[in-house]
């Protein structure tokens, strides 16, 4: 028999399709534009996306502020739908077309949701959620992991590969999958397929981990997360409003001090409030390296901010001359054991 | 005396101060049209802000001006047969795009790369990499000599001529040493049958004036061109613009693998599991599209998609070739995995393969036509849902000297930058989508072959006889197919005969003439040695 190729190798059968796949993107972005509308930009562009055979597209609909969407009768949004669905059956007609078959009972209909790389999109609530039976996987996994005797280096990659992969749409658990690089060691065969005992440290950062993905996986992440140069432009120019607030500290040997603002409304003016906070090292505290001691800094600043003001629910934009010690505060350290413990 | 033309001024002078400027201007002009038209070339601009990124984009560079070059040679070898004026012009099409393509990777190679590179800020490493990826792609200057003798050992022309296995390879090759387009383009096109002496070292082009009887005095023009990863040197000797003969210092002729088969009986049938799956009705589930329906309906793409890219238009034209950077000079046929030869896996997957079978994805090979060089094994793995597994196959022997092809995928986080508050969104699947894109076999042309065109029901055979039997000969399956007409055995490894019987009232393939890419099992030339990705099911 000839050529029955790997069915998921990249090579010789992922490559070609990835041409024609693009081809097709390409074609549904630019084509057919009115008069004085721009190619890519116009009534009929069909944008779109693809994961080696999985297409996600969409339409463009006019800004109009938050709303409730179809589901909720938004008639801004219903008055898309109908250019929507000629879309629609113009990329399964032009499929059917061309020869290339659809999986029709992988159709996703038009809506203000789609599954796209794993994901959720909601377009209306403005969200990338986890998918019900991805998070029962995530979830199962965790529980086996806690109650195993025994695992292997392997296993716990496993775990963590999953772990960064979902903390797209699950707030807080990037960090922790920083925490069980410490618990790997070695990728190196054979050791990494050797059994280990697992410890209550691990039972323990296992059961962290199920109650954060249990408790922010229904919240979702950000579509679209703040760019945090524009959103601290937005902050100086007063557009942020409540609820964003900007630390900036230092550290030295001897300690450190953070200045942190935010707006306030008094009298029905804004006003920026700012404070100075001071501090020493704890007794034992190892400040000998810039990034422990900007690590440090950072986690003492927030508990003194958390004492001066309740902060939950705030988006605090954190600022430091240490790139790596920023880095840890948004994933975790997988080279020094000493930040992610601070 | 002053010339007249001097007091005509265009305007298009004022944007530049002299010739030079204008030549710059005209240069950065053709190459932003150049950027325009080829979107492997484009992709590397924003490619550029991430390493990962970056080497898929390069690699699809490179790997698809191979292939766009490479669909030039067979177009250009389809033209000699092409039968009316409009296969001239597609096959035309096919060739002048892939000059095209040589021209522009020249204008790049001469400068105009360190423009883009410029206006792009790519780092020097960047560059340099693109440099590097470009001289390989078509070298600078080729080292020809000339030699007045060819010592040829006794060939065997007495045999039949066979067709020389490495055409694409070489003219990969060829073109990597800095071969013109205008002498690789035609020389390999017309480099076809030959013979080869008999430690498969020298090829002697039976085309060439004279024949290959001990030593030739002439005057040849020489070019040495190698593979390191192979430790391959090849020399081709040129004249008149033809290959005449080929040297090398390893074994060119590719012998077919071979095994002890004295185990496997010869059998008209198929194996009773490979059929097409039926619904909860019993209704065969027809695949709507065959592996050869892109390449069918190319004037359909042409016209409904407009603006089709060149490796796109390769491929819809069935002339789909994988670059390689090793030679396949030796066969190869591995024994499938363990984890095939198990009766509810073969159960199971059969109604895939049927399915394949079906649209031509895969291709039974007769009794009497030639073997495919490479023979890779045939797995499964457990997959979730109802299918329970995925048929795989061990790749890594065929894989082995595949050039890096790049691709794009889209992220998560990437799909997202294209949405905004309240936007529509729909999805699609493209079934059996790595059948999608054919090889271009020995031709690159849709070709008539021998295969599987229809599925019918087998009429009931009260009598068993012979012919029912064997295709019940591997019954002992466990599981009797969606249609529950069909009772199950009491003990599924001692299926009784009327449950054979019942069995051979199912389907049986329908065989015909049918459409191939490139060439049929019957009529494979074993020539294009990238097609040859075969696996034995049973």
């Amino acid at each position: 028999m000839r050529w029955a190729v790997a069915h998921f190798g990249q090579k010789v059968a992922g490559s070609p399709l990835n041409c024609l796949v693009l081809c097709l993107l390409r074609h549904f972005a630019r084509r057919s534009p009115a008069k004085g509308e721009r190619r890519g930009a116009s009534r009929t562009s069909i944008l779109g996306a693809a994961w080696v055979d999985d297409l996600g597209l969409c339409k463009i609909v006019k800004y109009h502020g938050k709303c409730d969407g179809l589901e909720g009768g938004c008639p801004v949004c219903e008055e898309f739908v109908e250019e929507g669905r000629k879309s629609q059956n113009y990329f399964i007609w032009l499929c059917r077309q061309l020869g290339i078959g659809l999986a029709e009972e992988k159709h996703q209909w038009l809506a203000q949701k789609l599954e796209y790389a794993g994901f959720l999109y909601d377009t209306v609530r403005g969200l990338l959620l986890i998918l019900d039976p991805k998070l029962e996987k995530v979830v199962s996994c965790l529980r086996e992991w806690a109650s195993a005797m025994m695992v292997t280096s392997r296993e716990l990659d496993s775990v963590r590969g999953r772990i960064i992969h979902y903390s797209l749409c699950i707030k807080h658990i990037r960090i922790l999958a920083t925490e069980i690089t410490w618990l790997i060691g070695t990728e190196e065969e054979p050791a990494y397929d050797e059994k280990l005992q697992v410890t209550d440290e691990m039972r323990e950062l296992a059961r962290e981990l199920e109650e954060v993905v249990q408790l922010y996986a229904p919240q979702g992440r950000d579509l679209w997360p703040a760019v945090p140069s524009s959103l601290y432009g937005g902050f100086l120019r007063g557009e942020t409003g409540h609820g964003v607030a900007v630390a900036t500290w230092d550290s030295g040997p001897h300690g450190w001090a953070a200045l942190w603002k935010w707006w306030e409304c008094k009298s029905g003016n804004k006003v920026l409030e700012e404070r100075l906070l001071i501090g020493t090292w704890p007794a034992g505290s190892d400040v000998s390296e810039q990034v422990h001691r900007e690590g440090l800094g950072g986690c003492l600043m927030l508990e003194a901010m958390a004492h001066d003001k309740d902060l939950t629910g705030w988006l605090v934009i954190l600022r430091n001359d240490a790139e790596s010690a920023l880095t840890a505060f948004r994933k975790g350290s997988s080279r020094s054991r000493i930040s992610p413990t601070v | 005396m002053e010339s007249p033309l001097s007091a005509f001024k265009p305007d298009v002078m004022t944007l530049g101060a002299g010739p030079a400027e204008m030549r710059d201007l005209i240069l950065e002009k053709e190459l932003w049209a150049l950027v325009e038209a080829w979107p492997q070339l484009a992709e590397l601009r924003p490619a550029s802000e991430r390493k990962g990124r970056w080497n898929h984009a390069l690699s699809s560079f490179s790997a698809t001006s191979r292939a766009e070059m490479a669909a030039a040679l067979h177009a250009a070898r389809a033209l000699q047969g092409a039968k009316t004026i409009r296969e001239e012009i597609d096959l035309a099409v096919l060739i002048f795009h892939g000059t095209e393509r040589h021209e522009a990777l020249r204008l790049l190679q001469t400068g105009g790369f360190a423009i883009l590179a410029q206006m792009w800020h790519l780092h020097t490493e960047q560059f340099k990499q693109a440099c590097e990826t470009m001289d390989n792609l078509i070298g600078r200057a080729p080292e020809w000599s000339t030699v007045q003798s060819i010592h040829c050992p006794r060939a065997l022309s007495r045999n039949p001529p066979v067709q020389f296995p490495h055409t694409l390879s070489g003219f990969g090759a060829a073109l990597s040493a800095g071969w013109n387009w205008e002498l690789a383009l035609p020389a390999f096109a017309a480099l076809s049958y030959g013979w080869f002496d008999t430690k498969g070292l020298t090829f002697w082009a039976a085309a060439s004036d004279s024949r290959p009887l001990g030593t030739q005095h002439g005057t040849w023009k020489t070019c040495k061109v190698s593979s390191p990863e192979d430790g391959l040197e090849i020399a081709f000797f040129v004249e008149n613009d033809k290959i005449v003969a080929i040297t090398s210092n390893r074994r060119l002729l590719v012998e077919q693998p071979s095994r002890s088969v004295t185990a496997v009986r010869k059998t008209r049938f198929l194996p009773p599991y490979i059929r097409l799956a039926t619904d909860k009705k019993g209704r065969l589930i027809v695949p709507e599209f065959s592996v050869t329906s892109v390449v069918e309906r190319r004037d359909v793409w042409r016209k409904l998609l407009g603006n089709i890219d060149a490796v796109t238009w390769a491929i819809i034209s069935g002339k789909m070739v994988y670059p390689r950077r090793q030679w396949v000079l030796r066969g190869s046929w591995l024994k499938n995995h363990p984890s095939w030869e198990v009766p509810r896996v073969k159960l199971k997957l059969g109604l895939k393969l049927g399915a394949y079978l079906f649209q031509g994805a895969l291709e039974v090979v007769l009794w009497g036509c030639r073997l495919p060089i490479i023979i890779e094994p045939l797995g499964a793995v457990v997959k979730k849902g109802p299918d329970e597994f995925r048929a795989i196959s061990d790749a890594r022997k065929g894989n082995k000297g595949l050039n890096e092809w790049g691709v794009r995928y889209f992220s998560a986080r990437e799909f997202a930058e294209l949405l905004d508050w309240c936007y529509l969104m729909f999805g699609g699947d493209i079934r059996d989508a790595y059948h999608v894109a054919p090889f271009a076999g020995c031709t690159g042309e849709l070709v008539w072959g021998w295969g599987v065109v229809g599925v019918e029901d087998v009429p009931g055979d009260e009598s068993g006889s012979k012919s029912s039997e064997d295709e019940c000969e591997d019954s002992n399956l466990n599981q009797n197919g969606p249609d529950k007409t069909f009772e199950l055995p009491e003990d599924p490894s001692k299926p009784n005969k009327a449950f054979k019987r019942r069995w051979c009232q199912r389907q049986r393939f329908v065989w015909g003439w049918r459409l191939h890419v490139g060439c049929s099992p019957e009529s494979c030339r074993g020539s294009q040695l990238m097609a040859l990705r075969p696996t034995v099911v049973s």
